[in-house]
């Protein structure tokens, strides 16, 4: 097997880059939600496919015993990059939706998760939009939204899921942000996937911008 | 932009003809394309409808949910979707078939929402494609109605109807309750997991029925091997999960070898061809480290994986320095 890596240099460049795109994400969001949005600076790994469900755990601001909603979304540019998004939200926060958006009646199930699905579009949209333009300098092509899990203990659904045998990339570069709205206890993870091919077409990106900083 | 297709004519032909709902609507929400689909469905020509107010004709639109998301479409330069799942229809469609579908009265429709900006003159026009997806929403209909039945089979008699081993649900749910023990009392267990090698192949080359005698005939050859004590189930597909109790790696290694042996120079007779199958396992032994039972399952789940990368037909055994493979089959 062929090991994937980027260089220090090229980590750095792409640290910059999403810490960019992550603030112009997070003004965004923040227009759509009425209220400010926190974005945690994102943390980027090569993780080696038999790994990912242990680093899900271990990078979640969740913790195992909770139970939470999994939601992905799929996504592609023409520079060959695809890869999948992966949002979690807790319970607690899936009861404060109907807060967040000022309504008077508390929303019923299918509501709430039509809410998720909404947001789970807005939070990888933005992201991966600016990740993207600033890269690629074009924007992403996504597929819809889809509900992968409800009310899970994440440290079942995380080994359920993310099984060795069902990954078809023996590497993935893994991008954990976590979102929270100030001044509410909202809670939420997103997390990127990119395929093992995209890597190297990030690297390759990544390189041209080096070159002209230099 | 590409030779072939250098004259606009021609591909707004192919936009017209798509089987797939496009229209564009500029800021103002007015219509400024409308391609046959629409047309055919809605049936309101698309000259009858340019300039207009998307709204103001589409009376029974939800105006304010979808002008809401044009904005946010416009404002963020984002896609956004609306899933037959969630709301079954955007447009009041009638059905494409003559054959009404049990109990869907309109075209269920999965519709995406794409900016499109105007090169020119900066304007941010939002394009709305429209998937039918009627079919797909009557054969799930009747899916579901198939596995609903099965589910409630299996919640009675927790087996697995095919091979009446037991089923995921039961299994899971032993292997919880022998680590729980373990981590309480410290006793001693392992868990073994496989699954049959290109079962796919199976299916594709002698069809389905072959490949559901190959999961009988497995199961039965297993229950043979097993002692009383051992749980077996169906943990999926071509999956199965064994919980062997008081079995340290050494021993659940010995019986997993005895199994892939055994299933080798087993055959599985279909009308009148012999099908022969291998299997490749993973075992894992209970540890105080390991925090879950899904862990321990996913442990078993990477041995299986690299017994499959190393060639198949084989048994890997789980340790936490990697995953070391058994003296692997005698090549014929």
């Amino acid at each position: 097997m062929k090991q994937v890596q980027l260089t220090e240099d090229q980590y750095e460049m792409l640290q910059e880059i999403v810490n960019l795109a992550m603030g112009q994400a997070g003004h965004d969001l923040a227009i759509i939600l009425k209220s400010f949005v926190d974005l945690s600076v994102p943390e980027i790994l090569v993780v080696e496919a038999e790994h990912v469900a242990d680093k899900i755990l271990q990078e979640s601001v969740f913790s195992e015993k909770e139970h939470v909603n999994l939601f992905r979304q799929t996504f592609y540019n023409s520079a060959f990059v695809e890869g999948e998004a992966i949002v979690l939200f807790d319970n607690e926060t899936r009861q404060q939706f109907s807060e967040i958006l000022g309504l008077s009646d508390k929303m019923d199930a299918v509501e709430e998760i039509d809410f998720m699905l909404e947001l789970t579009n807005l939070m990888v949209g933005a992201c991966l939009n600016n990740i993207s333009t600033q890269l690629f300098s074009q924007a992403m092509t996504f597929s819809s939204p889809e509900l992968l899990s409800e009310n899970s203990q994440l440290g079942n659904i995380a080994y359920d899921i993310f099984k060795r045998r069902n990954l078809k990339w023996d590497y993935t570069l893994l991008s954990k942000i976590t979102f929270k709205l100030k001044e509410r206890s909202f809670k939420s993870d997103l997390l990127i996937f990119i395929s093992q091919d995209a890597i190297n077409a990030v690297g390759k990106a990544l390189d041209k911008l080096l070159a002209e900083y230099e | 932009m590409n030779k072939m297709i250098d004259n606009l004519d021609m591909l707004y032909d192919i936009i017209d003809h798509v089987n797939i709902g496009m229209t564009v609507l500029d800021e103002d929400n007015r219509v400024v394309f409308w391609n046959k689909f629409m047309a055919k469905h809605s049936g309101i020509h698309s000259s009858d409808l340019l300039g207009k107010n998307l709204f103001d004709v589409f009376t029974y639109l939800p105006k304010q949910w979808m002008e809401l998301k044009l904005k946010s479409v416009r404002l963020i330069k984002n896609y956004s979707f609306v899933s037959w799942t969630q709301k079954p229809y955007l447009f009041r469609f009638s059905h494409t078939s003559m054959i009404k579908g049990g109990g869907v009265d309109f075209m269920h429709q999965d519709c995406t929402f794409i900016p499109v900006s105007n090169p020119l003159t900066g304007q941010i026009y939002v394009c709305i494609t429209i998937h039918n997806m009627t079919d797909v929403v009557i054969s799930q209909m009747k899916l579901s109605e198939i596995s609903d039945i099965n589910k409630t089979l299996e919640q009675i008699t927790n087996h697995d109807n095919l091979t009446s081993l037991y089923n995921k649900m039961y299994i899971e749910s032993q292997i919880q309750q022998e680590f729980n023990k373990a981590k309480r009392y410290g006793n001693l267990f392992s868990v073994l997991f496989f699954d049959i090698d290109d079962f796919k192949g199976v299916n594709d080359q002698y069809g389905h029925l072959a490949g559901d005698e190959v999961l009988k005939k497995i199961a039965e050859t297993m229950k043979n091997h097993l002692r009383q004590s051992d749980i077996i189930g169906r943990y999926g597909g071509e999956e199965f999960l064994i919980l062997l109790p008081e079995t340290n790696l050494e021993s659940a290694s010995m019986l997993a070898q005895r199994l892939r042996t055994t299933t080798e120079s087993m055959t599985t007779q279909y009308k009148d061809t012999d099908i022969k199958v291998t299997i490749s396992l993973g075992v894992v032994q209970f540890r105080p480290d390991i925090k879950n039972a899904s862990q321990m399952i996913h442990e078993a789940d990477l041995a299986l994986y690299h017994s499959k990368k190393n060639g198949r037909n084989r048994v890997t055994r789980y340790k936490i320095t990697g995953c070391a493979a058994m003296n692997p089959p005698a090549q014929p």
